[in-house]
């Protein structure tokens, strides 16, 4: 029991390292492909957590995009500090979806899509038609960056370490919510709701707390790609980047923690290698979805697996033989 | 004195009459038989009590207080747990974690506590008493096996330690030797017999003639919706309209 502990405790560190090292030999716009992927990272893991219950939402780049202009507002606006502002927007992503639970959770499956795409254009709509304080289509720009001593954080380097930080910090939460007794409940509600009921579990209860925590947790990521840029549009987090969630989460698999971060990364690397064939990449993504729906329904996770299965049939054919 | 107190209840579904003013009353303590050909309302009067449908009329009164109406949550809160015709369990969990979802109600936690471990002791409790249902269900050695791996009796005695386990002052089993080989159906017998012991009040959805006659200390019967009879064992045996009725006048009680 403790040697896997230990062992993952390993593999992490090296990982962390590496990844601390890694963008000093990245040329410039590798290292903000690396920023933007490690907020993804925490975009897709948040995510997870809202399916975790079997309700598939298509409002999390809308929520987003609540902290992200969340923090933009409280920062350019009333002048914040971005360390106050940052948390903020996870609360203001919280609060919003907190409200949304009302309508939203009235309805399962099929109608639940449907309403969490439907109250996220509204709240995208709304960002493009209040001008004051939202600045339309063209968004709010010159949003200031974080100040921390005398680390310059226009810089993608320092950025990268605040990100690859408090991303680091927030998965762990995340992780530690799965693995909890909570976790496990929000596991019971999505495969058995009725059972979970009768034993005294409020799905409702089960299902807000879900939502409002990814929410809380997406928040912040928008937050901190925004705090990058320097600007946020509605556009940032239309139903295409909503897909995208969606496709790095299916085919990297959400049955486990890290198989919507091995869809996100694996996803997103190929994405920027085929950065030269640029009408092309919408074409690629969906023979790849397409293509993992079809030979890996159980996402890039189930990879290991897999092969295990065929070498261990094979060696046994090699027996019989 | 009754803990459960079922008062003229009706239940349409639409035109359907699934349950035509049903009274009856279960003692505290007792096995409770429900027993009636199939579609007579069994499950439904269950659903009923448990909050999963609402009664169209009359009322249920759990420990003298009513309850109708509440979500199926809150009454399980109070004291109610109900096991389901089919055998329900949440099969992608191990054995060990389907018990430990049952122990929701008795130790509650926050997402807060949970992340910052505050809610440790509480955990430890939860599993000590999760281990102990599973003890005394007999599957203690199956702990780490997956719930959907279990033979069918195991998988019985799973569906009753996840209701056991949230302690509840009334059971309310739905057919739970349907399926069963003898064996399997004496071992769940005393199984029964047991949850009894430890203080738990059962209501007992069952057709097996033989477990209900040798469980059972009072039996309600249900027809086509209506209450039928009611009484010991040996009284209901030998009333002639559940002779007629519901043996359809053979004789193999
Ligand atoms: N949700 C529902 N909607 C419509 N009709 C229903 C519903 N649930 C049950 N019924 C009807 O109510 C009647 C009673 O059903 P119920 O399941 O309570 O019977 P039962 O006594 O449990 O039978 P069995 O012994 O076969 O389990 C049946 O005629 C059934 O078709
Ligand atoms: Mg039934």
């Amino acid at each position: 029991m403790s040697g896997i502990v230990i062992r993952n405790a390993v593999a992490l560190s090296i990982l962390l390292i590496a990844l601390a090292i890694l963008p000093h030999y990245l040329k410039y716009h590798h290292q903000d492909f690396l920023i933007f992927l490690v907020v993804n990272v925490l975009v897709v893991v948040s995510y997870r957590l809202v399916t975790l219950t079997g309700e598939w939402s298509l409002i999390h780049a809308v929520m987003m995009g609540v902290g992200a202009y969340a923090s933009a507002l409280l920062s350019k606006h009333l002048g914040l500090s971005f360390w106050i502002s940052f948390p903020l927007a996870g609360v203001t992503a919280a609060i919003v979806a907190a409200l949304l639970c009302f309508p939203l959770f009235r309805m399962t499956q099929f109608y639940f899509l449907i309403g969490s795409f439907a109250a996220g254009e509204a709240i995208r709509l709304s960002w493009i038609h209040f001008i004051k304080p939202f600045g339309g289509t063209s968004g709010i720009s010159a949003i200031p960056s974080p100040e921390l001593l005398d680390i310059d954080f226009l810089e993608p380097i320092p950025y990268f370490y605040l990100v690859l930080i408090i991303v680091t910090i927030c998965l762990f939460l995340l992780f530690r919510i799965e693995k909890s007794r909570i976790g496990l409940t929000l596991h019971a509600v999505h495969w058995k709701a009725p059972l979970a009921e009768s034993i005294g579990v409020n799905t409702w209860n089960y299902r807000s707390l879900a939502f409002i925590t990814g929410s809380f947790f997406v928040g912040l990521a928008g937050a901190l790609k925004v705090h990058y840029i320097g600007t946020v549009t509605p556009k940032q987090f239309d139903i295409g980047f909503m897909v995208f969630i969606l496709i790095w989460v299916i085919v990297g698999g959400y049955r486990t923690f890290y198989g919507a971060i091995l869809g996100a990364v694996v996803l997103s690397v190929l994405d920027e290698m085929f950065r030269e064939f640029d009408e092309l990449r919408p074409a690629i993504y969906g023979a790849i979805l397409i293509f993992s729906i079809l030979y890996l329904p159980a996402g890039l996770e189930s990879l290991p697996q897999r092969l295990k299965g065929v070498f261990s049939r094979k060696s046994g054919q090699m027996e019989q033989t | 004195m009754a803990i459960l107190e079922v008062q003229n209840l009706t239940k349409n579904f639409g035109g359907l009459t699934a349950l035509n003013d049903v009274s009856f009353k279960v003692g505290e303590g007792q096995i409770h038989g429900l027993i009636g050909p199939n579609g007579a309302g069994k499950s439904t009067m269950f659903k009923n009590i448990a909050g999963f449908y609402t009664p169209t009329r009359g009322d249920i009164l759990f420990e003298g207080k009513s309850i109708k109406g509440q979500t199926p949550s809150r009454i399980s809160m109070s004291g109610i747990v109900r096991t389901f015709q089919e055998t329900t369990l949440f099969h992608e969990m191990t054995v060990f974690e389907n018990v430990l979802v049952g122990t929701h109600n008795r130790s509650r936690t926050n997402i807060f506590s949970a992340i910052i471990g505050l809610d440790r002791l509480i955990q430890q409790q939860a599993r000590t008493s999760a281990m102990k249902v599973l003890e005394f269900m007999g599957l203690g050695d199956r702990k780490h096996q997956l719930a959907s791996e279990l033979p069918l009796g195991s998988q019985r005695a799973l569906a009753i330690a996840i209701a056991l386990v949230s302690e509840p002052k009334l059971m309310l089993m739905d057919e739970p030797f349907a399926g069963m080989n003898p064996e399997e159906t004496r071992g769940m017998m005393q199984l029964t017999r047991k949850v009894r012991e430890s203080g738990v009040t059962i209501v007992l959805v069952e057709h097996d003639m033989k477990a209900v006659m040798g469980l059972c200390d009072q039996l309600t019967v249900l027809n086509f919706g209506t209450l039928l009879a009611g009484g010991s064992p040996e009284q209901v045996r030998n009333n002639p309209d559940v002779i007629n009725a519901y043996l359809g006048g053979s004789h193999h009680v």
